[in-house]
């Protein structure tokens, strides 16, 4: 049993995506110096350098994580799918904002975002003193195969 | 049109492949297969399968993450590797690959 957390990143999320990856490395002919420069002694650096490139030539950017342990699925109880459907729908600036949102108290909604980003089904980025709740998933699949 | 599509795929408890693909209609134009392993809180990457500047090839790292060796190696799908990875698991980091 898999269970697969899927997302289809809309043409934001590849703007984003390419921001961060010049945020992390200067600008894109220093990230293509030292690719080439050196090559598989920094894989990272590599596959940051050939994904920058291709999405400038306007791919589609598609990521899934499959994990086949049973305690993902698990994670995934009532209140949280709750959560991430409204996740889904609402941009939420903060865990607070969130909180309210769902109308539910912030400790519970914190640690449901915990177990959540454990699994990797959501990430918790520091936006200055807020800490905001991201979906990494458009869709959960959970394949019997 | 190019499609990019990046895994996560967690093989067994402690041990997963990362994988970086790039297609072009049904050719696969580049790839990156990463076999890491988790070690306190941090998965490391010990084995790398990719086929950078035309050239596949097969990487091996120590535990600090530095390159040891670059084997030459035919090109590789990812259904290959998690084939790979279920059978000889953690095995793979003591292995002879250019024979895997």
């Amino acid at each position: 049993m898999k269970l697969k957390i899927i997302k289809q990143y809309s043409t934001k999320d590849v703007k984003d995506l390419k921001q961060n990856i010049i945020l992390n490395h200067g600008d894109a002919e220093k990230l293509k110096q030292r690719a080439y420069r050196s090559g598989c002694r920094n894989p990272d650096l590599v596959d940051d350098h050939v994904l920058y490139t291709v999405l400038n030539k306007n791919a589609t950017y598609h990521h899934e994580h499959i994990s086949r342990s049973a305690k993902s699925i698990s994670a995934l109880t009532p209140r949280r799918v709750e959560l991430l459907a409204y996740l889904y729908k609402n941009d939420m600036e903060s865990i607070m904002d969130l909180a309210n949102g769902l109308m539910r108290n912030y400790k519970n909604v914190y640690d449901d975002l915990k177990a959540l980003e454990e699994n990797d089904i959501i990430s918790l980025i520091r936006r200055g003193k807020n800490i905001k709740p991201v979906l990494n998933a458009d869709r959960l699949v959970i394949d019997f195969g | 049109m190019m499609k990019v599509y990046r895994r996560i795929i967690d093989v067994k408890n402690g041990e997963r492949i990362e994988s970086l693909e790039i297609r072009k209609g049904d050719e696969m134009v580049y790839y990156s297969y990463n076999y890491k392993i988790r070690k306190e809180k941090v998965w490391k990457l010990y084995i790398r399968w990719d086929n950078y500047q035309n050239q596949p090839h097969i990487d091996r790292y120590d535990e600090n993450e530095n390159h040891v060796e670059s084997i030459p190696s035919r090109e590789k799908n990812l259904k290959e590797i998690l084939e790979v990875v279920d059978i000889f698991g953690k095995n793979l980091i003591s292995m002879d690959l250019s024979r895997v």
